[in-house]
């Protein structure tokens, strides 16, 4: 008897606190032959019914896509899954942690890092479902508040300014929801204005998987990440580019200044029963707004005041439009993957426009704004031809006589007229390709759109005080960015003092893909492996308002005037490795297409005249006979001095392009390949 | 020498240290001090009470695991299953549960992880159907409720 009364002690005994949870009476039909179902395989026992507990802790151990099927399966299910908060919070907890980590663990200028705390309180984070009765309401921003409140000196600037925004951060962005193997790369390669902290970035190469970026952020296996650079403001196009992104492809482009915000987006983050506090954002002159859409199903946050800065889209999570107009790339993002958004306020834009085209998308905004200025829509082929992308903007930018910073060489058909061999070539070009490294920002998850890297890199003058320098006395400024990137262009009709430039690479290299090499090489990519590439320029002129103030000329509220889009088609062939690559790429020069080694030309002009030096003697001689000449070997410090000779020549001299204009600059390169034709222009004509 | 009574009224002679594991029993033996009078145990039958004796006398002598979880695994469950355990469980779907309940019901922690591995495996990568047939579920959903979540949940879908 004592042994009976001990038994039911024990059975009345509390199981541990996380396994109380309802029984099978409030889940009749929970669980196969144990349920009470129709479908039954024998007659339900009662003594032999699985605890619904058990289902959860089953559950909890299945990844979350796992969960959600299992959801589907029956309404028991259903509501024992949606109602367990604690399972929601589980999964959704570690993703917090990109937001509470993140800003110093980047190992990012204080700039950014104060940047990204004020972007802190716009994080609205709330993952938890609320389904069942009896689970209390949680509150909002319950699980970042403390991480909020531990912030808050740091939050407490004074107001948004452009003095105090995050500049100049290239946002790399990484898509990889379907894949967990070694190819998944989450790169996040900030780059600093600066150049002054990417060594130290460089330390986290573990950072550079998805697999080490989760392990740091302290993720779980099953958290994807995506950090997303927002373009538009509205939520349906933030939801149709988070489905482009989701769909592999590639978007990132520099900040151009603006307050940064961030926010993690979850699905049902609109769930009914979220509490939410208007006004409740600790952000200076921002509001929290909730707007119930009519079925109460889902609803919007905005923090209002700053429309234009921040707008929280929250409706994406389960109203994606299914006939997006991205069509094929229509795939529903997970929720649970972690969407850190960072925005600039530059990028507001007409949210009733079509979404680019995705060439002009994974270029960048920029270039979305070229497109979207130079009226492509006057064409008469469909806008959302995927042909309508690089080559018609460039095609429309000639068109309209957009003048740009030297001329540009109209891209010509393929099946027109073969290029003239040259009989000389510029050997030193191809410096610009050797140990020229641009680092991969994207990759595309499956092999299908594995012909798509994007690569992106970008320089920003630092200050009004290093605006006023020449470029060229700041080339240990840019030595960083000049390691990595071949062409630093210094060059505009005015002044090369006070612009800012930025470009963005968008190759396709599908052997690089295919080759398997390793994350490092991946993320390393030679140019000189490149079989095609193709760039965009935007270069900022300094014809510029005189009113406005240098301030806002550093903020990058000015506007680009000109740009410059180039398409280089790479003789295939060459090799991927450093040595053979330099080499074939030396040979392929001679066939490169006139276009390009004008375009490499007019580059090397300005920042690479050093090593346009060929006079020794026996070169002398080869001139004498009619041979080709042969390129000094100098070494870097030859290089240097030889460099800053011809600085000073080009300072003495003043720049050609100023002197003489953009008829000079043509003059000058058509007398060069004239020469070395063995003709001149006019024989030629 | 603990004196466990199965449901089907068998009685088990098992050694203190391997019964222990439970700690439902442990619990028990402890309120009640020694004592040559079985434990009932209702809820467990003798050929599943056979089956966990085994997984206790195989895991004999080893630390019980710890009752906390470290909050740095969450998010961060493998589905990883010890060789032996994964034979251990190599039964049909009604043992496993049986022993999972029972499991439950003795307070088993380490073998009620391991049985609840086991069925998440088994349900892991299946679509909502799969599982449904797996486990013989009914499909109690209407069309319209149906179709509403598969909308909500249309990311797990697609791979």
């Amino acid at each position: 008897m004592m042994l009976e009364l001990a038994a039911v002690r024990q059975q009345e005994r509390a199981r541990p606190a996380s396994r109380a949870v309802p029984l099978v009476s409030q889940h009749p039909s929970a669980w196969n032959r144990y349920s009470s179902s129709k479908a039954v395989a024998r007659p339900p026992q009662d003594t032999e019914k699985l605890p619904i507990e058990l289902g959860i802790l089953i559950a909890k151990e299945l990844p979350t896509r796992d969960i959600c099927r299992l959801q589907q399966t029956c309404k028991a299910f259903y509501d024992l899954l949606e109602g367990d908060s604690e399972l929601w919070r589980e999964r959704t907890a570690g993703t917090l942690g990109i937001v509470t980590k993140q800003h110093y663990q980047l190992g990012i200028s204080q700039g950014i890092s104060s940047g990204m705390s004020r972007s802190l309180p716009t994080i609205i984070v709330n993952p938890f479902r609320l389904g069942g009765e009896g689970n209390p309401e949680l509150p909002f921003f319950e699980v970042v508040q403390g991480n909020m409140r531990e912030r808050k000196p740091a939050m407490e600037h004074s107001g948004i300014g452009p003095s105090s925004m995050m500049r100049a951060t290239v946002i790399s962005l990484s898509i990889v929801p379907h894949c967990s193997n070694g190819a998944d790369l989450a790169p996040i390669i900030p780059l600093d204005p600066l150049g002054t902290r990417i060594q130290r970035v460089r330390q986290h190469d573990t950072w550079r998987t998805r697999e080490g970026l989760a392990k740091k952020l302290n993720l779980g296996s099953n958290s994807d990440i995506i950090l997303l650079h927002l373009t538009r403001s509205s939520e349906d196009s933030v939801a149709k580019e988070i489905m482009h992104l989701q769909a592999g492809q590639c978007y990132c482009h520099p900040l151009s200044g603006g307050a940064l915000e961030a926010f993690a987006c979850r699905k049902r983050f609109w769930r009914g029963g979220i509490k939410v506090k208007a006004g409740s954002t600790s952000l200076p002159g921002y509001t929290l707004r909730r707007d119930h859409s009519p079925s109460k199903r889902a609803s919007a946050f905005h923090l209002s005041k700053v429309p234009t800065r921040v707008e929280v889209a929250t409706r994406m999570w389960g109203n994606v439009p299914s006939t997006s107009a991205v069509g094929s790339e229509n795939i529903p993002l997970n929720p649970f993957t972690t969407v850190l958004c960072l925005r600039s306020s530059s990028t507001a834009l007409d949210a009733q426009e079509p979404p680019p085209p995705a060439q002009i998308r994974v270029l960048g905004l920029r270039a979305w704004k070229i497109w979207k200025s130079t009226r492509l829509s006057e064409c008469s082929a469909p806008r959302k031809s995927p042909k309508y992308t690089l080559d018609h903007t460039i095609a429309a930018l000639v068109s309209q006589k957009i003048p740009p910073a030297f001329p540009i060489p109209i891209p010509r058909a393929r099946s027109s007229q073969t290029p003239p061999q040259p009989q000389a070539v510029r050997p030193e070009a191809q410096d610009l390709f050797s140990a020229t490294y641009i680092h991969l920002t994207c990759q595309s998850p499956t092999p299908r759109q594995a012909s798509f890297y994007s690569i992106s890199a970008s320089k920003y003058r630092g200050s009004s005080s290093r605006k006023r320098n020449s470029p060229f006395t700041s080339t240990s400024k840019w030595s960083m960015y000049c390691q990595r990137v071949p062409f630093v262009w210094e060059t505009s009709q005015e002044s090369a003092d006070n612009w800012a430039g930025m470009y963005h690479v968008w190759m396709s290299n599908k052997r690089l893909y295919q080759s398997g090499e390793t994350d490092d090489r991946l993320f390393k990519v030679d140019l000189r492996t490149m079989r095609s590439m193709q760039l965009v320029f935007r270069i900022k002129s300094t014809l510029r308002p005189k009113s406005l103030s240098e301030k806002s000329v550093v903020s990058k509220k000015v506007e680009p005037q000109r740009y410059i889009l180039q398409h280089i088609n790479f003789k295939r062939g060459v090799t991927n490795t450093a040595r053979r690559g330099r080499d074939e790429s030396r040979k392929n020069w001679a066939n490169w297409s006139p276009r390009v080694r004008y375009l490499v030309y007019a580059m090397s002009m300005r920042r690479f005249d050093y090593c346009t030096q060929y006079g020794d003697e026996e070169n002398e001689n080869r001139e004498q006979k009619g041979e080709r000449k042969r390129p000094i070997k100098l070494s870097s410090s030859e290089k240097r001095k030889l460099g800053q000779k011809a600085h000073d020549q080009w300072r003495k001299e003043g720049n050609p392009c100023k002197r003489e204009g953009r008829e000079g600059l043509r003059r000058e390169w058509d007398e060069t390949c004239y020469r070395r034709r063995g003709k001149t222009p006019d024989q030629a004509n | 020498m603990v004196l466990l009574l199965t449901s089907d009224n068998e009685m088990f002679s098992v050694a203190e240290d391997v019964i222990k594991r439970s700690a439902y029993i442990k619990n028990m033996l402890e309120d009640v001090g020694e004592s040559d009078l079985p434990i009932p145990l209702p809820n467990v039958e003798s050929n599943v009470l056979v089956k966990i004796l085994e997984y206790c006398e195989h895991y004999r002598g080893e630390p019980l695991p710890a009752s906390d979880v470290d909050p740095a695994e969450i998010g961060d469950r493998s589905l990883d299953i010890a060789d032996w355990d994964q034979k251990y469980m190599a039964v049909d779907q009604e043992m496993l549960f049986e022993i999972i309940l029972a499991a439950n019901y003795l307070d088993i922690k380490s073998l009620l992880d391991v049985g609840c591995k086991t069925v998440a495996k088994m349900m892991k990568g299946k679509s909502s159907e799969e599982i449904r047939t797996l486990f013989n579920i009914a499909n109690d959903f209407t069309p319209e409720e149906e179709a509403q979540i598969r909308k909500e949940n249309a990311w797990a879908e697609c791979r």
